[in-house]
């Protein structure tokens, strides 16, 4: 995978969600009833994508049950941690030309509006010191 | 709209859409901690304030409570921010649990041997288990929020002190109750501060203002 290729998995922007906000967890874990009111999805919606996620082995699930009702945890494993890093890395290498575009740009802007600044108080100045 | 084009939007979303998940997820477990160190405080404060005008046996069933409660309502703060049973969430409430029970058994103890046998035992007991909590404070902040190294450092130094003029043991109870209301009034301001001021580092050791790689790259 080249820097600027994305990891598919990872790109769909529900997905995304739940590595972001795994990855922003405590002990990168989180309930699933936690999980779905932070990334505002479905119970289906968060269930079919967490499987995508557990196939590919980003994430484990952890099914327990707590005073007879039962409670799903997912964790986010190595692996996912790598690919989410991965992919933010790729996004960046996408963005970076931009920015750097950006930020050569401003500084020819910079150094034409120091020029002309310097021109005007040139231009101010001679008068007072031929006089 | 060319492929380049199209892809760096969808980069720039998605960066942002991980950017905004983060900064929530953070703020949220940020409130939780706050409200954890602010009830934990107050419940503390209330305890220590009832101490003062209590017999010996009912400050021990008071004290008793008062653990009683702080572990439930770290326990409840951690379902809210949804790690309730997570395995170091588990460890945190257990450590807690035993550092509360063992301090009250010693209290039962020490009241029954009074009660009893009118023996009075060393103040050196109370002295280990105020430098046990100190340091289980120290510990805590070492691995989430600074303030509370502070709060250990001053049991620490009270068990010190106490050890030093162990003999006067009115000493060691206004020691305690000093020591009780500064670190009541010490997690309830550090729960109000991390409140008001959001933006500072998480139990995580993350900020929340970083960049998304910075997140990941830790």
């Amino acid at each position: 995978m080249n820097n600027t290729e994305l990891d598919e998995v990872i790109h769909q922007r529900a997905r995304l969600g739940i590595m972001a906000a795994l990855i922003a967890s405590q002990q990168q874990e989180a309930e699933f009833t936690v999980l779905k009111e932070r990334v505002g999805l479905t119970d289906g919606n968060l269930s079919t994508h967490l499987s995508v996620l557990e196939q590919h082995g980003y994430v484990s699930i952890e099914k327990q049950f707590v005073a007879r009702k039962p409670k799903t945890w997912v964790h986010l494993t190595e692996a996912g941690r790598v690919a989410f890093q991965r992919y933010v890395a790729s996004l960046e290498a996408i963005i970076r030309p931009e920015l750097d575009a950006i930020a050569q740009a401003e500084q020819v802007e910079a150094e034409r509006n120091r020029d002309l600044a310097a021109r005007v108080a040139e231009r101010q100045i001679r008068p007072l010191v031929g006089s | 709209m060319s492929k380049e084009e199209t892809q760096l939007r969808e980069a720039l979303d998605n960066l942002r859409l991980i950017s905004d998940t983060v900064q929530r997820t953070r703020k949220e477990t940020l409130r939780c901690s706050a409200d954890g160190f602010m009830v934990w405080g107050l419940l503390m404060l209330i305890g220590f304030s009832v101490s003062i005008f209590l017999s010996d046996w009912l400050v021990e069933v008071w004290w008793l409570l008062v653990g009683m409660s702080i572990v439930g309502s770290m326990a409840l703060l951690k379902a809210r921010q949804g790690s309730s049973l997570s395995k170091s969430g588990r460890w945190l409430l257990r450590r807690y649990a035993i550092i509360w029970l063992g301090y009250n058994v010693q209290g039962w103890a020490f009241t029954l041997l009074a009660i009893f046998y009118h023996a009075y035992p060393t103040a050196y007991i109370p002295v280990v288990w105020m430098i046990i909590i100190g340091v289980s404070f120290i510990t805590n902040g070492l691995f989430s929020y600074p303030g509370l190294i502070i709060i250990g450092l001053l049991y620490v130094a009270t068990g010190a002190l106490t050890a030093i003029f162990q003999s006067n043991s009115a000493a060691f109870g206004n020691g305690l109750i000093i020591i009780g209301v500064v670190s009541s009034v010490g997690l309830i301001g550090m729960g109000l501060y991390l409140r008001w001021h959001g933006r500072v580092r998480t139990s995580t050791g993350l900020n929340p203002s970083l960049k998304p790689s910075e997140v990941v790259s830790r």
